[in-house]
Order: structure tokens, then sequence, then C-alpha cells
């Protein structure tokens, strides 16, 4: 009861165990991090090197191991 | 009165006049689009026109292009074939043409048009193809000839050299990822200062610090170092560029924040250091974005065919030019070029030099007569004995001449490197006058002081505003037909006020001619006559009346053309001529120079003459006109007369004819040195070393696959007419640099203000850097569009 009669009081009075907030902030930059590799593994891999073929790549639909239907006469 | 609309090519956009035809309730403004389209619709391809509209380009026959059965010699295909394995052969292939969505997909579905193709992949920013194919169903000549018949012909040089154009460096972009992520994690680090508080955790204080740390360093030792190796390699060359202030302002804002977080007098200014980079980091990418995948460079190999035929006794073998030997006989063909200089052994030589000397029509040579390396047969095939090997001909001497044309132009040095000089001098005179003062008022706050001034004074937003400018400018004009080699092209072009302009080739298009004739005018049945006799003739002009007369074609019987007089037959019963004067009975008239005629006699009686002149391209006229108005125009041309309609186009004192390639290059360095900034328009061999002189040199190409001397900018023949607009797109652009400057200076002028005072902390620094970057840029990329939109050019 009085955990929360502290907060609703409005008082900033330092609490002593903040250690959580340099583990969220450990975390979540390891995470960012693993994120960042990623980017540059992909950019030095040439991934970023062209922009434009990608997104047309996806328009088609046929893979390319079914021989061409036959033309139409 | 009718109003007629022009209606565009369903395939190429381009209006339909004279050969419109319609299918399936679509236009095409000629027989080729119309094919195209009747290929794409029978393979199930209908999804080309669907991505973008009218994505198609005009196909015109070029006779630049080699045949397609010479890519299926041996000594060919090996030049261009990568690897072949298990029956599957791979290529990689220049295909300049391909500059939408439509064309990565039709290219990348090349199966669905031909079987024997097992895959096909793109690379757009390099516009290279690279097919993979059965070769035992298709051999690489009727591949070729393929992308060729949709549009899509590949580009291949004289050494089938691969090149591979300047991309983007991939380190930009693995940069530019350091930079924004820790520029993003800083600034989240940064809030409990943004919002106010204080943090009384000691620990976490330190946390934060020690984070915020590691964060800087790969931006100022990894992401920033481009801006000190540029910064060190002005210094060891004596010059002043725009990366030595930046190079300064990162290392004041590390420094100061070190000192200021480890002595804990404050929470350092980490957040704007990382943006700072990130910022400067994105102009630099922009940059490198807007560049263009052609190719401005060229090397002499790319005039010469891939193979020449040789005789060789009984029979004819492909060779590569270089293997010639003095005393070999070799075959030129219709259209094909003559590779070395040599004697006429059998034929009717008729030469074009238009490309090496400027002259429009074709030269006779009889047997017997030597022959130049360098011009073109246009006519029936004939027979040379080679005079001197490759590298001592004519062709090779007039490479090494342009190439040797004085000295390389001295670079003008761009504004943004001018603009540095007096910018650095201006901040460290105020760093050293507020030191000055603040040693006097208070010594304690001289060295924030300082080194605040240092911090604000970086020229972030100065530093963008060239590149995103010029960015801009550059795909605008790409987007209209001028591709131009990189950004500092932009700002000569802005400073032209002198343009040459070549006559053949570049005011006047390569196969377009105008003829007129002289004399009661023909009836459709006489027109007929002419045309029918035209067609059986070899000579140039006679193609020219065939293509021009719409006339229904008649039979012609004894028909006999006697070479350097005329064709005589008889068609229809009436015994017609086309030839000289002499040959068709003509009386003496008198000739205008530029002009080349063609007599018509009926029954042996003269009927009249056909005048017949090239023609300037649609719009020159007007264009050149407008040109004029913003700077002096000038007329170079190798031929040795001026027609009245282009002589109209410029002032008497202008024009110079019967010029060589070295007085070209001499005019414009004449003009240069006088003082001019000099643009030059031109298009074959002899206008290269004009080109290489002037400031900004430009090269009009028909198609892609046409070949152009080395030049500054790439005009394609359809936009010439849009080029005096263009250079004001380039003026304005400048001006519209010069207003960004005022701008980031007027950022500079506020943030000097506080650091000046004392006033500059972190969260000032953090609000006015990305502030002044962001306006900036917005400013100048609105301002580009608009003065585009002003210009007609917006697309």
């Amino acid at each position: 009861m009085s955990y929360y009669g502290r907060c609703i009081s409005g008082s900033f009075a330092p609490r002593k165990n903040m250690s959580v907030i340099i583990l969220l902030i450990s975390a979540s930059t390891l995470v960012a991090g693993v994120f960042l590799f990623a980017f540059i593994w992909a950019a030095r891999t040439g991934q970023f090197d062209d922009d434009r073929s990608p997104a047309v790549r996806i328009l088609n639909d046929d893979s390319p191991a079914t021989p061409s239907p036959s033309k139409k006469q | 009165m009718p109003t007629t609309t022009l209606t565009a090519c369903y395939h190429c956009g381009e209006p339909c006049v004279e050969d419109h035809v319609a299918v399936d309730g679509k236009d095409f403004c000629c027989q080729g689009c119309k094919a195209v389209y009747g290929l794409l619709r029978d393979s199930g391809l209908k999804n080309y026109y669907e991505l973008e509209q009218r994505p198609g380009t005009r196909t015109v026959a070029n006779a630049d292009e080699a045949r397609t059965e010479l890519f299926d010699l041996p000594e060919v295909r090996d030049k261009l074939v990568e690897f072949s394995e298990d029956g599957i052969t791979r290529v990689k292939l220049q295909v300049p043409q391909m500059h939408c969505s439509s064309c990565i997909w039709l290219l990348e579905n090349l199966e669905r048009l031909e079987p024997a193709v097992v895959r096909s992949r793109v690379r757009f920013s390099e516009k290279e193809l690279t097919v993979n194919f059965r070769e035992g169903d298709l051999s690489l000549g009727r591949l070729i000839g393929l992308l060729r018949n949709i549009g899509y012909g590949p580009q291949l040089t004289g050494s089938a050299k691969k090149k591979s154009g300047k991309k983007v460096d991939r380190m930009l972009y693995v940069r530019l990822g350091v930079a924004g992520f820790c520029f993003g994690n800083t600034m989240f680090l940064s809030f409990p200062e943004y919002f106010g508080a204080t943090l009384e955790n000691d620990t976490l204080v330190k946390g934060f610090v020690l984070l915020k740390i590691l964060l800087a360093l790969p931006v100022v030792f990894f992401a920033g170092r481009v801006f000190f190796t540029s910064a060190w390699a002005g210094v060891r060359s004596r010059s002043i560029n725009i990366d030595q202030p930046i190079a300064v302002g990162i290392m004041a804002l590390f420094f100061q924040s070190l000192y200021e977080v480890l002595a804990q007098t404050g929470p350092g200014y980490f957040d704007s250091l990382a943006g700072l980079v990130f910022f400067l980091l994105i102009g630099r990418w922009f940059q490198d974005y807007t560049y263009q995948a052609l190719s401005f460079d060229r090397d002499l190999d790319d005039f010469l065919p891939l193979v020449v035929l040789r005789r060789n006794g009984d029979t004819e073998e492909y060779v590569g030019v270089a293997d010639l030997n003095v005393g070999d006989t070799i075959i030129v063909r219709d259209q094909e070029l003559v590779p070395v200089d040599g004697i006429l052994r059998h034929g009717t030589g008729r030469i074009d030099n238009s490309f090496i000397t400027g002259e429009p029509l074709p030269v006779r040579r009889a047997i017997g007569e030597t022959i130049k390396a360098g011009g073109r047969q246009r006519g029936a095939a004939i027979e040379v004995e080679v005079l001197l090997p490759f590298a001592k001909s004519h062709l090779k001497r007039l490479w090494e001449e342009q190439r040797e044309t004085g000295d390389e132009r001295p670079m003008m040095p761009r504004t943004m490197d001018l603009v540095a000089r007096r910018f650095i001098v201006a901040v460290f005179t105020i760093a050293a006058l507020s030191a000055v003062y603040w040693w006097l008022h208070e010594p304690a706050r001289a060295w924030p002081v300082v080194t605040a001034v240092l911090i604000v004074a970086c020229p972030c937003a100065l530093a963008l505003s060239m590149p995103f400018a010029y960015g801009h400018t550059i795909r605008l004009l790409g987007k209209n037909g001028l591709f131009l080699r990189d950004a500092d092209v932009v700002e000569r072009m802005a400073n032209v006020d002198a343009v040459v302009f070549d006559k053949t080739g570049t005011l006047t298009a390569r196969e377009a001619w105008g003829v007129r004739f002289e004399g009661a005018p023909l009836s459709a049945h006489e027109k007929s006559l002419v045309r029918s006799l035209a067609r059986h003739s070899t000579h140039p002009l006679s193609a020219v009346l065939y293509a021009d007369l719409k006339a229904p074609l008649a039979d012609a019987v004894d028909v006999g053309e006697t070479p350097g007089q005329g064709i005589r037959g008889t068609l229809r019963g009436v015994e017609t001529s086309l030839g000289n004067a002499a040959f068709s009975h003509a009386p003496s008239l008198t000739t205008i120079p530029g002009e080349a005629y063609v007599f018509i006699a009926l029954d042996g009686v003269y009927r009249g003459r056909f005048a017949i002149r090239k023609k300037a391209r649609d719009g020159m006229a007007e264009s050149v006109m407008n040109t004029s108005k913003y700077a002096a125009t000038y007329l170079l041309t190798g031929d040795t007369s001026v027609d009245a309609d282009t002589a109209r186009m410029f002032t008497p004192g202008n024009m110079v004819t019967g010029c060589t390639p070295p007085e070209k290059a001499k005019f414009v360095s004449g003009l240069r040195n006088a003082g001019s900034t000099v643009m030059m328009v031109g298009d074959g061999l002899n206008d290269a070393g004009a080109l290489k002189q002037s400031d900004v040199g430009v090269t009009v190409s028909e198609s892609s696959a046409a070949l152009t001397p080395a030049s500054d900018a790439i005009i394609e023949a359809g936009a010439l007419h849009k080029l005096p607009h263009m250079l004001r797109l380039g003026r304005k652009a400048h001006r519209i640099v010069f207003a960004s400057l005022v701008l980031s200076l007027a950022y500079n002028v506020v943030g000097l203000a506080f650091a000046v005072s004392g006033n500059l902390t972190p969260i000032i620094a953090a609000i006015l850097m990305p502030l002044s970057s962001v306006t900036v840029v917005t400013f100048v990329s609105i301002a580009v569009w608009g003065a585009a939109r002003q210009e007609n050019l917006a697309k």
C-alpha cells in the first residue's frame, strides 16, 4: 500500500534500486545492435546496390523452373 | 477548321504523324513500335504496358550496329560470353535503354518471349543484363537480334569490353547505417536533458555517459572518417575545401563533449555530433545516387568494328582489325566502317566522312584511289587493299591528335570550396575575437566560447545545400534527355556564356533530308516513275528520293546505272533518267551551296530537278535563337558551306566553315582564353578535341547504340530543342544554391550569437543543427522543382 501511496503523492523521492533500467537499456541496445549488424552485412554483400529491380521482380508470377506456356496462335 | 491533336504512340509515346498505324484500338507511330507491341502481345507479355505508360523507345535503324551474324563467330562470341557449361551459356550485356519498371520486367521475363532463355537478370543501377540461355537452341547472334527487336539492343564496343560504372560505394551505406544508429540511440539517451530533468542516481548517469561515449566513437572514427580523409587531402595539396571546417567542427564537438562529461560540467553534445555526421553523409549519398549509369569516357577501340571481313584466296574470313597485314584485301559492305587506310581495288567507293570531317555528303572514290580509315561506305560492297596497319592509320593519328590537343583544362574551383575559404577565415576571426574578449572579462569562459564557436560554425547546412540542389538538377535534366557526368558540370553549365555548335549531325540529323522539286510539279504517275527507278540505284541520293516520294511502285526494265552519271530505265513505257545535269539533258542552273541535285528526264526531255539538303532538326532554329539570348552562339563546321536556313540562325561573323578538328579545338580554347565559359555541342570525332577544350562538352546522341566522342554530358538528339531551357535551369540552380547559402549563413549567425555570448547549451545545438539542415534541404528541393516547372522541364 505504501508503494502506491508514494507514487500518488507525487514525490520524486529517488528510488534506490534502478538497476533494472540499465538492464533494459543494455538489452534493447543489444537487440538494436543485432539489426545494425544485419544491415551492415546486407550492405556489404551488395543487397542495396540495386534498388529498382527488386520492386519489379516481385511482380513476376511464374517460377522459372516450369516451362513457359505454349504461345497463343 | 478542324484542329488535329497529335495522338501519342502507345508503345513509345512519340507523336503519331506520318506512319500512323492503329491496331487493337491502340495507336502507334510507326511499324517498328507496332511490331514490338504485336510480339509482346502474342507472347503474353502485355504487362509491359501495364507497369508504366508508353515504356518503349522508337527503334531507329542504326548503321553503327554490327550485324547479328557476327556474334555467332567464335572470335566475337568468346569475347562476350562469360562462361558456358552443361549447355547453358551466360552472357553479360550493357543495355543503357532500360529506364523504368516496365523495362526491368520485360528483360527479366525474356523466357516467355524465347523459351531457350533459362534466366535473365537485371542490375538496374549499372544497366546490365545477364542472360543464361541454351546456346544449342538459340545462338548469341539471335539473342542479340531478339533484344534489338524489342528495343533493347545491347551496347557493344569494338573491344567488347564490359564497362562498369561507378556506383554508390557500399561502405557509404554502412557508414550511413552506423551513423543513423548512433544518432537515434544517443538522442534517446539524451532524453533526460531534453526534458530538463536531472538524473540523481549516480550509477545511471555514469552508465548513460559511458554509452554515449561508446556510441560517439564509431561516429567519429568510422562514419566520419571520410571528412577527415578529404580534409587532410586538401591540407596536403595546400587547398581549401568544405570538408576542413566540417572536420574541425566534428573534433570540437567530440573533445568538448568528452571534457564536459568527464569533468562533470555538462551533458555534452554527443547527440549533435551524431546528427551532424548523419546528415552530412546523407548529403554525400544523394550526390552519388544521382550519378548516371552512362559511360562518358571513350577508347579508340570503341570506334572500331568487332571484326573485319578479309579475303583469303577464294575464301573470306573474319579477323580482328589489329590482325590485318599490309597488302591484305578486306571487304567493306554497305554502311560499314573502313577501319584502315587503303587503296580501293573493287567497287565504287562512296565514303561518308561526316563523323570525321563533318562533310555531310559522301565522297566518291574510284579504283586505285586511297581511302582513309574512319569513313563509312554508303553503297554496294567494296574491296580495299590495306595500305597501312591500323596503328599507323589516319584514324589513329586523329585520335592521338585530339588527345594531345592543348593541356587538360584547369578545373574550375567549385563554388563550395570558394565559400569554404571565406568561411574558415571568418570563423577563425570570430573565434579569435571572442577569445580575446572573454579572456579580458571572464577568462574561465574563454575556452568554452571558442569551442562553441567552432561547433556552431560547422557548415552542416551549407554542405548539404549543394549536393541536393545539383543532385535534383541532374536528375531532372536526365529525365529530359540531358545526362551529366557529375555535379561539377551543372556548376560550369550555369556560368556558360558562349555556346558553340557543330553542324553535321548536331544541328542537322544524320538521316534527315529536305527534298524540294524545281520545275512544274510532278504528277502522281511521274512520281511513281521516279521512285521506282530510284529503288534500283545504289546511290545514297536515290535512297533519299525513294524514301521521300510517296507513290506506288512500278516495274522497271532495261535498267542501267552509269556510275558517276546516273541511272536510266524504262518504266510503263517511259524512258526515265535520274542523274547529274548532263545525264538528264538539263540546262545549266544556279546551284546553292550545301545542296545536291538529282536531274530528271522523261523520254529524253529534261523535266526538272530535285534539290536535296540536310534538314536541320525540328525546333533547332528556335532553340539556337533562344540560346543566343543568354549566350553568344557560334557555328563551326567541317563542311565547306552553310545553307541559308542554318545561316539564319547565327550572326554572320560567328560562323566558320571548313574547320578541321584542330582548328575547332583552337577556336574553343581561343574563346576560353578571352574569358568566356564555353559549351561545345558536337557529335563526331572531328569535335572530340573541341569538346575536350570546352568547359562543358556535350555530345548529341541519336540512339544509345550510336557512338559519340568523350564528353561531360550527353544529350539525346530529340532533346536538343530544350537546350536553352536546360541552360536556364542550370543558372537557376546556381542561384538557388546561392540563396540556400544565405539561409545557411543566417543559421550560422544565429548560432554564433549564442556561442559568442556564452549561451550555447547542448539543447540549443541539438535543435539548431537538424533544424537548419532540414529547412535548407527542403527549401532547395522545392526551389529546384519550382524552377523546373517554370522551364517546363518538370516530369
